[in-house]
């Protein structure tokens, strides 16, 4: 009883966020995507939010929620659903501003053409557009939103640590007290939510969505019960509406455009204030003594990020060696792959460090990052496999290239640009994964290690501290994506690619 | 570069090799018609064709005929080691490479990245047409044995001539 | 009398700070009854100026006239056969056409009539259903026709209709609007159609318009009086083909 409680409280949260998400990623996307104006800003900032890892964010929400709510419990849910929304937006705004980019043009001359208003043009085709993307890419967010929500529910607030009603705070009483069942029943509960919502929703769903791309080929999918039901049972002329009048806002501030834009200012000039103010404040001294550890901690934590990486781009090969060999193969390790990533193994995680001891927990904690990266190399590098020529795989065969030659001049080469990929996304979840893998709290006992992940979690009583220290990471991992991994992918992209 | 550095080749070695080679068919003078019959009424290679054909002084067009100039006579008749030479010898005569031949020979390392081909490139084209002089410019230059190409380092270097190795 | 004009139209966009102009100063008229077809290389700017004559995009200079009226916008007497067929791949062929049907604020019931008649009219009955990526190229071109012609036009664009379609399909299709264009069964009173292909030019067309290598101008235009159905092996033809194709190397090489 206790469980199924649990349960049903961490599925309303992830849901909650998902659909927060979906709303926030598809106005995004579409904002961004409409106006050159606003996507030089829109990306660039989307790009970041998506680089550096949320949770060391996620001290700095509580923080401010908890002081809003004065610390009512809707404050530090409303921050656990803010952090699981993190995990899940940026991936569907993405996904949503790149479909609208290459929208074809010719459909958008052809509704220009018939006299297709802009109401008519975005329910009847935008949004129906859409589909695929968002249905990918939830199935992917809502996989991502476990591995958050298990950080979510135990709230570290300075020396207070609040724990909400869920499967993750669940967990952790039960490896608290030993008990290996509870455990288990906690585990095992969280992989039948998940390969439910993967097995009924999503699969239908996505090979649906097929019916929604431009340019498909082949036998049109059959329609799945689910959206046969909500077809049926839901209103949409009135939903229909209501979209009508939500953009008919739209052409009404269009109208107002005057005093949008002298609004506008006020609020550039208002947001310029305080950054000022905040700025000011940060710079103001004393400083705290601690900030001189943050080079020695990002190090440290760089270095275990990177061993973390390495070993999943290893780990890798061999299953996309496999693929290629024998094709057939590649739906399971997918499906494998799928249902192991949304595991959160961060629920194990306190498990093994109580097991391993304090002695190796660096171990652990290396562990604990390869599963938060391992996944995205790996779909990454299918990816990529899959995607070459099958006529340069029987070439190789023919001229009998083999072995060491095979792998250095053919297999690595092809793969590079969805290899680097793979290696951006892996190392983004990592870096992710170093927030809770640092630290773990056993009741008074605290198990710890160095690096920037457990520097954040020791500065939350001062927000002055953590803001150094949030920044300084950000800007870290922001300049190495931007002077490395952008560069190196750039040139990869255009070297090794088969569309010659 | 204040000056137009056109006209420029569009067309790569094979093309017009095999252009010549109907035309020398057709006994050196065709109907500019038979000759888009010929290549299924592909308008654009057509015109690209004729245009380098030209340029090199290959051909002539009057009057809706398409014929030979004693050089491209003699060029469709010749071996292909002959053909570089005419080739090599033609080439200096044309802007675009007579720039990047002499920025190529007055310049300490003798190469260039390929972006100077576009600074070269002065009319107002769309990148993908910019792309393809470029890359026929890089044809020819090659063909004819003057430059090499590093395309690791996108670079285009003076080929070493072979009587200063001797 | 003329049912559209173009009157010194030149059109230029900006790239890389850069003006840079696609046409320039072109003048066409489409007379009531008459097929015009466009021909130039490629990127001379031939489907700019159809969307500029059909109204989608505005040009940089001069001004476009149908029925002796400035046009303000997209004209909504116009319709258009697209290269690609701009089908919309979640609805079905019916679906497709009632689309536009509705745009145009058609009631539902004569939606549905108005729809399967075309379908009937370019030979898809029995596909109504079909989504298009069940269709062949040649079919989904026919619903591109089907969806052009059911909000009953009175110009017709068509901007290579027939050039992502292998051979024999593009002469079947072709040869069918012929004969519908020729029947006086359609709405339509005027088409203007652009090509890269020089026989097909030849083989539609009351009218050949050549255009330039960009920025292009018009270098000079063709009657095409031949009877219908043409010959691509008579005298007659093959002396059009001469003409049509130097004037065209000729513009090109004294450029
Ligand atoms: N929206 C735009 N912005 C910038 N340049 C454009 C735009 N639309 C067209 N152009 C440019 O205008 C030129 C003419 O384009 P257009 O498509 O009209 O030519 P076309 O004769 O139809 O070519 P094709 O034979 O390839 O269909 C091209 O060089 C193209 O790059
Ligand atoms: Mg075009």
């Amino acid at each position: 009883m206790y469980l199924l409680s649990a349960a049903f409280w961490s599925v309303i949260r992830i849901f909650i966020a998902y659909f927060v998400s979906l709303l926030f990623g598809i106005v995004y996307g579409v904002l961004a995507a409409m106006n050159p104006r606003r996507e030089r800003w829109m990306i660039p900032l989307l790009d970041v939010l998506q680089s550096v890892p949320i949770l060391g964010f996620f001290p700095i929400a509580v923080s401010i929620l908890v002081f809003l709510f004065r610390g009512q419990r809707i404050g530090l849910e409303l921050a656990a659903i803010f952090l699981i929304f993190t995990s899940q937006v940026w991936n569907i705004a993405f996904g949503v501003y790149e479909t609208v980019k290459t929208f074809p043009r010719d459909i958008a001359e052809m509704a220009l053409s018939f006299g297709m208003n802009s109401n008519f043009l975005v329910k009847r085709i935008y949004v129906p557009a859409l589909i695929p993307t968002i249905i990918y890419n939830s199935g992917v967010s809502l996989a991502v939103g476990w591995y958050f929500l298990m950080a979510s529910e135990i709230i570290t607030l300075g020396n207070v640590e609040i724990r909400l009603p869920g499967l993750g705070t669940a967990m952790m009483g039960y490896v608290a007290q030993g008990n290996l069942a509870g455990m288990l029943i906690t585990v095992g509960t969280i992989v039948f939510i998940n390969w439910c919502t993967q097995w009924f929703l999503f699969r239908p769903l996505i090979e649906w969505s097929d019916l929604f791309k431009f340019g498909a080929v082949g036998s049109a999918p059959e329609e799945p019960g689910i959206v046969a039901f909500l077809r049926n049972n839901i209103r949409w002329e009135k939903i229909s509406q209501h979209l009508d009048r939500i953009l008919s806002w739209g052409e009404t501030l269009r109208k107002h455009q005057k005093i949008l834009s002298s609004l506008r200012y006020v609020l550039y000039a208002a947001l310029l204030g305080l950054f000022a103010y905040f700025l000011y404040w940060l710079l103001k001294p004393p400083y705290s003594p601690r900030l001189v550890e943050i080079p020695e901690n990002l190090i440290a934590t760089t270095f275990r990020v990177i061993v973390a990486v390495g070993l999943s781009i290893l780990l890798s090969f061999p299953f996309v060696i496999k693929a290629i060999r024998a094709s057939n193969t590649v739906k399971n390790i997918y499906t494998l792959a799928a249902t192991m990533g949304s595991v959160p193994a961060v629920i194990f995680y306190p498990l093994i460090v109580r097991s391993v001891g304090r002695e190796y927990m660096g171990v652990a904690a290396v562990l604990l990052l390869l599963t938060g990266s391992l996944w995205y190399t790996l779909f990454n590098m299918l990816k990529g496999a899959l995607m070459i020529p099958s006529t340069i795989i029987e070439m190789a065969n023919n001229f009998g290239v083999r072995g060491f030659l095979y792998y250095r001049t053919i297999l690595i080469p092809a793969m590079l640009p969805s290899l680097i990929t793979g290696t951006i996304t892996a190392w983004g979840g990592a870096w992710n994964a170093s927030m809770v893998a640092e630290e773990v709290n056993f009741g008074k006992e605290i198990f710890s290690i160095h690096g920037i992940g457990s520097l954040l979690l020791s500065a939350t009583a001062q927000p002055k501290e953590l803001l150094w220290v949030v920044l300084a990471m950000t800007l870290w991992i922001v300049f190495i994506n931007t002077f490395f991994w952008k560069r190196w992918y750039n040139h990869a992209a255009e070297k090794y690619n088969f569309s010659e | 570069m204040d000056d137009e550095s056109g006209p420029y080749p569009r067309a790569g070695v094979s093309e017009v090799i095999g252009f010549l080679e109907i035309l020398d068919d057709e006994s050196g003078k065709i109907d500019v018609y038979k000759l888009g019959k010929n290549i299924d009424h592909q308008l654009e290679q057509l015109l690209s064709v004729l245009e380098t054909a030209r340029i090199f002084g290959f051909v002539e067009y009057e009057a809706g005929d398409v014929f030979f100039t004693p050089k491209g006579k003699h060029f469709i008749q010749s071996s292909q080691e002959e053909r570089k030479k005419i080739i090599a010898t033609t080439l200096p005569e044309i802007p675009v490479f007579r720039e990047l031949l002499s920025f190529l020979t007055h310049n300490e390392e003798h190469a260039v990245s390929t972006e100077y081909l576009d600074q070269l490139i002065t009319r107002d084209l769309t990148a993908e047409e910019i792309q393809k002089i470029k890359n026929a410019v890089l044809h020819w230059g090659r063909f004819a044995e003057l430059i090499w190409v590093d395309s690791d380092e996108q670079e285009i270097h003076l080929e070493e001539k072979e009587e200063e190795e001797t | 009398m003329a049912l559209l004009e173009l009157k010194e139209i030149t059109k230029a966009y900006i790239e890389k700070g850069k003006y840079f102009s696609v046409i320039d100063e072109i003048d066409l008229v489409v007379k009531e009854g008459e097929l015009v077809v466009i021909v130039g290389p490629s990127g001379s700017g031939k489907s700019t100026v159809v969307r500029i004559a059909a109204g989608l995009v505005s040009p940089t200079k001069g001004q476009v006239f149908y029925k002796g009226q400035p046009l303000p916008g997209p004209n909504p007497n116009a319709s258009i056969v697209f290269q690609n067929f701009a089908l919309i791949p979640w609805l079905t062929v019916q679906e497709n056409i009632e689309l536009v049907l509705e745009a145009r604020g058609i009631p539902p019931r004569q939606r549905i009539r108005t729809a399967l008649k075309y379908i009937d009219l370019v030979g898809l009955d029995s596909f109504e259903d079909a989504y298009p990526r069940e269709l062949s190229g040649g079919m989904k071109q026919r619903v591109g026709f089907a969806r052009a012609l059911a909000v009953e036009p009175e110009i017709l664009f068509m901007d290579e209709p027939f050039s992502s379609l292998d051979v024999l399909t593009a002469a079947d299709l072709r040869e069918e609007f012929l004969k519908l264009w020729t029947s006086g069964k359609l709405s339509i009173r005027s088409v203007v159609m652009v090509t890269h292909n020089i026989e097909e030019a030849i083989l539609m067309s009351d009218r050949i318009v050549v255009l330039s290598a960009r920025p292009s101008k018009v270098v000079g235009e063709i009657e095409v009086s031949l009877p219908r159905p043409r010959d691509t092996h008579s005298k007659e033809f093959e002396s059009i083909l001469d003409h049509l194709y130097a004037l065209i190397v000729s513009s090109h090489i004294s450029k």
